[in-house]
């Protein structure tokens, strides 16, 4: 017997009757069909629905915290056992994202966070900079932004993203975050060639990291200007002779770097110092507060006395005794 | 559409018609729907059952009465046709009714009592129905679009389990919501 239209059911049925006016259905839901319902309401709308009734509230806090990572699915597109040729698969994977975020955007969802995997060896990489940013320009109310991607992302500009608190970059050769004015962590881990950031985005950072990137003098005289709030630097610099790093507030600073160089540091609120390199640096560091040191040097054979004289001089800048480990 | 015909032809484009393999659906209330295995593995729980060959003579759905079972079957039907002419998408929703040419019917099939529309949801939710599941709450959504919070209690029936003091808090921490 088959029914092909729907039919009006009488009242007879064996069914927990619920009284048609008085009950809360709604807010028995599971959670997960609450907050897919809050999924469709606009920012405003969902938030006001914090103060309709305390488990709207639970679910309305526990969506916001949801954030998009299509590493799941990602793998779903990629390893799938058809031949297509990987852009096709890659083609296919970003119309997914795309619509995805279209919607979202249109519904005005706030994504958090986003994470997007990109792990693809020999893809053609001529427009991923590209395609990132179109997709990151559908997020007006980013806060947290993570990027790592294989190396051929060359030119990656953010503009106007003006609750974007975390960013961090792998392996994207540029980078350029304009009007950003909430970020406060960055970091640009892998090869950078150059971030590029300005001034309103740059004054409130606090952290920053960056990775194997051609850093100029000239972009660390700037530091003190450029970054006034900061308060904890970590660097890895592939060619820098000569460091200099004058900052009023730094109170972290941790150096990765090969080859000699000339370290000279003055930032009166030091308080932790790092560095991990295969020489030993020429240091001079001019900073009260600083009480926590590491360093990691590594050994090359064989040791002469100019080299001992040198780490005299160098563990000469620190206070406190230091263990030496091999 | 034939209404009382006994042999079924869900769609009228024959090229995917190679499978005209049927599936029995039984409703909490004891009564049986009979559908082509197509249209029943719209949903993603039926299509499991039947995947793992569990389904042999009946597949039974403790919880879904048959009033909202036929309105279910109805939905994948209609939009297993209308898939059968455009290339499967991954989202079978969208807000953009220029795309989706079943907008005005969707539009129809959830104008419903409130009752109907919460066991509907239910249904896709256990049935693992995206597209139907995506519909009702959207329309969900619609019913609280642009009300004010007790607007919203009232349409729903919520009860409101805040004091003034916290309520004036919670207030506070979305204060951009209220402004």
């Amino acid at each position: 017997m088959e029914k092909m239209m729907v039919l009006q059911k009488t009242p007879k049925r064996q069914k927990i009757e619920l009284s048609v006016d008085a009950k809360d259905w709604i807010s028995e839901l599971p959670e997960s069909i609450k907050q897919r319902i809050l999924f469709f309401l606009p920012p405003k709308d969902a938030a006001r629905t914090t103060i309709v009734s305390k488990m709207w509230q639970q679910a309305w806090k526990s969506l916001r915290s949801v954030h998009f990572d299509f590493q799941n699915i990602h793998g779903s597109f990629f390893e799938s056992q058809d031949s297509e040729p990987e852009d096709v698969k890659l083609e296919k994977f970003m119309n997914f994202v795309d619509k995805t975020l279209q919607i979202l955007h249109e519904e005005m969802v706030i994504i958090q966070k986003f994470i997007l995997p990109m792990s693809l060896t020999d893809a053609k990489h001529t427009s991923y900079g590209k395609i990132i940013q179109e997709i990151v320009c559908r997020c007006p109310m980013l806060e947290e932004l993570e990027i790592s991607c294989c190396s051929r992302v060359d030119y990656l500009q953010l503009l106007n993203l003006p609750k974007l608190k975390k960013a961090e970059f792998d392996s994207c050769l540029t980078i350029k975050i304009n009007e950003a004015p909430n970020l406060q962590i960055l970091s640009g881990t892998g090869i950078v060639r150059s971030l590029l950031l300005d001034m309103s985005t740059s004054e409130n950072v606090k952290k920053l990291k960056i990775g194997y990137v051609g850093i100029s003098r000239h972009y660390l005289e700037e530091l003190n200007s450029r970054f006034p709030l900061l308060e904890t630097l970590q660097m890895q610099p592939s060619n820098l002779p000569e460091i200099k790093i004058s900052h009023h507030r730094l109170e972290k600073f941790k150096l990765f770097i090969n080859g000699d160089t000339i370290l000279q540091i003055d930032c009166k609120n030091l308080s932790s110092y790092a560095y991990l390199g295969s020489h030993i640096p020429s240091l001079s560091i001019n900073s009260s507060r600083l009480q926590k040191s590491q360093n990691l040097i590594s050994i090359h054979y064989p040791l002469d006395t100019s080299w001992f004289l040198k780490l005299r001089q160098y563990l000469g800048n620190f206070k406190q005794t230091v263990v030496l480990e091999d | 559409m034939a209404s009382s015909s006994t042999s079924v032809v869900v769609s009228n484009k024959e090229k995917e018609n190679k499978n005209t393999k049927k599936v029995t659906l039984k409703s909490s209330d004891g009564e049986s729907f009979e559908v082509d295995e197509s249209v029943a593995m719209e949903s993603q729980t039926i299509k499991h059952i039947i995947e793992d060959g569990c389904a042999n003579n009946e597949i039974p759905l403790p919880n879904v009465t048959s009033g909202i079972l036929s309105r279910v079957i109805e939905y994948c039907k209609k939009h297993k046709e209308a898939a059968g002419e455009s290339e499967p998408s991954v989202t079978s929703y969208t807000s953009n009714s220029t795309t989706n040419p079943l907008t005005e019917w969707d539009t129809e099939f959830v104008k419903v009592d409130q009752n109907t529309l919460f066991d509907l949801i239910l249904a896709a939710n256990y049935l693992d129905i995206k597209g139907l599941l995506d519909l009702t709450c959207k329309t969900v959504a619609d019913m609280m679009k642009g009300k004010t919070p007790q607007e919203i209690r009232e349409t729903f029936h919520i009860k409101n389990d805040y004091t003034p003091e916290e309520e004036a808090e919670v207030r506070k921490e979305n204060q951009w919501a209220f402004e």
